[in-house]
């Protein structure tokens, strides 16, 4: 199975401000100290293998949106957050408007950043294409109606050319879609979310977002333990710090980077990538927490435990399993 | 877990030995809020300088107690944090939500604020 990010960011969209943008550039000024490159080849080779991390990359703007490719034809999207505008161009740009294609997308829930995409996705505009919405809620189809009407939108939902249909799920019971066993889990957030579990040739990709985690509630960890057990990815709402979730914030529906870790260890998954990143951060604050995870990861490891690969979602990752 | 307690007129200052884990978390917190319980005529300073070690159930305690102060009143201060618990304090942000302090003195002086 192969991930993409097309939507890393939680709540609402943004984009890098300058004063980012200048922070790169300082970085990476400083790092060549006056070298100077004969081609861009030269200038790509020092970018690629000597700035740091922070200096070549953004965590991106993209409210949620994550495609997980089985290596089939069909194709599996997380929900619809405004990175799926990007993954409908990149559709249009590999199939154009005549090659019928089916996507079948799996809603955590249907609060608006993670429906927002679906107006902006070109390929529900063409007849032919087939668009499944699977989601454990009782009428997802309502959120859909509300999104595209009038005053909100101004093309109706009911005029979209692809077919569209609403596939609905329940926790627990199984379904196979594009090759892969799709298992889904009830969630703790406001109107109930729902996290799902991709299995494909013995890997197993876990896609958990909007979901707050009450340290004190140990019935629902072992749940959650259960579901994320030798997982190969872990996709996981950290947008919040554990004191946050645990006094401020608390009841706001979200999870903190301690609790992955904590939920990640437990259940042996080898790769956790913190996901749903508060709009309020900048890169400079997300990559300060994603170092600190790492930091945490090793502090909290038992001697001899394989260690917990942590990643920080970007619009624009990918990662094999 | 063995916990040194001291009485200071109406503070407690209880000074608990070695790792706050899965293991050691239960006996923590049965003390911790026993020791909580009285109200705002009571306080409690933690003496964190024999904890080498703070899983997320020992800072789950730590929430629990500090929201049961929140609840009936009772302050409750930190101090003399080790290296690994400091890092685990900044890394959880709770030393944006607990009253921590580097010494023992300043710490019993914030409990009269
Ligand atoms: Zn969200
Ligand atoms: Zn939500």
């Amino acid at each position: 199975m192969r991930v993409k990010i097309w939507g890393c960011r939680g709540s609402l969209p943004v984009a890098m401000s300058t004063t980012r943008v200048r922070d790169k550039l300082q970085m990476a000024l400083k790092t060549a100290n006056g070298r100077s490159f004969a081609t861009d080849a030269d200038r790509e080779k020092f970018i690629t293998e000597e700035l740091p991390w922070a200096a070549t990359h953004t965590f991106g703007g993209n409210t949620s949106c994550v495609q997980i490719d089985t290596g089939g034809p069909e194709y599996i999207i997380c929900d619809m957050g405004s990175g799926l505008r990007e993954f409908g161009a990149s559709m249009m740009l590999a199939h154009g408007p005549a090659k019928p294609q089916i996507y079948n997308f799996f809603m955590s829930h249907l609060h608006w950043d993670h429906i927002m995409g679906f107006p902006f996705f070109p390929p529900a505009y063409i007849p032919g294409n087939k668009v499944r919405i699977h989601s454990c809620h009782p009428d997802p189809r309502a959120a859909f109606l509300r999104q595209q009407s009038a005053p909100c939108f101004p093309v109706n939902f009911e005029t979209l050319g692809a077919t569209i249909e609403f596939v609905p799920m329940r926790p627990d019971d199984p379904v196979t879609v594009a090759g892969a066993t799709v298992r889904a889990l009830l969630q703790n957030h406001e109107g109930d979310s729902y996290g799902y579990r991709f299995k494909k040739d013995g890997k197993s990709v876990v896609y958990s977002t909007d979901s707050e985690h009450k340290p004190e509630d140990d019935a629902t960890r072992e749940r959650f333990i259960d579901f994320f057990r030798n997982a190969g990815l872990v996709i996981f709402d950290a947008q919040y710090s554990l004191a946050e979730t645990v006094s401020l914030k608390e009841d706001w529906g979200h999870s903190s980077n301690i609790s992955a870790v904590e939920l990640c260890h437990h259940s042996r998954t080898e790769h956790l990538l913190l996901y749903h990143h508060e709009p309020a951060f900048d890169d400079n604050m997300l990559y300060r927490i994603w170092q600190e995870t790492i930091r945490y990861e090793e502090l909290m490891r038992d001697g001899g435990a394989p260690v917990l690969h942590v990643s920080s979602a970007y619009d624009g990752l990918e990662i094999v399993l | 877990m063995q916990i040194e307690i001291e009485v200071q007129g109406n503070t407690q200052i209880l000074k608990p030995i070695g790792r706050i884990d899965q293991n050691t978390a239960p006996a923590f917190q049965e003390r911790l809020l026993a020791a909580l319980e009285n109200g705002p005529d009571n306080a409690v300073a933690l003496d964190m300088s024999g904890v080498d070690f703070l899983s997320s159930i020992g800072l789950r305690t730590l929430m629990i107690a500090h929201k049961n102060c929140q609840a009936n009143g009772t302050r409750l201060v930190l101090f003399a944090l080790t290296p690994v618990v400091r890092e685990v304090f900044s890394i959880s942000r709770f030393d944006t939500v607990l009253r921590c302090f580097d010494e023992r003195g300043p710490a019993l002086a914030g409990l009269s604020v």
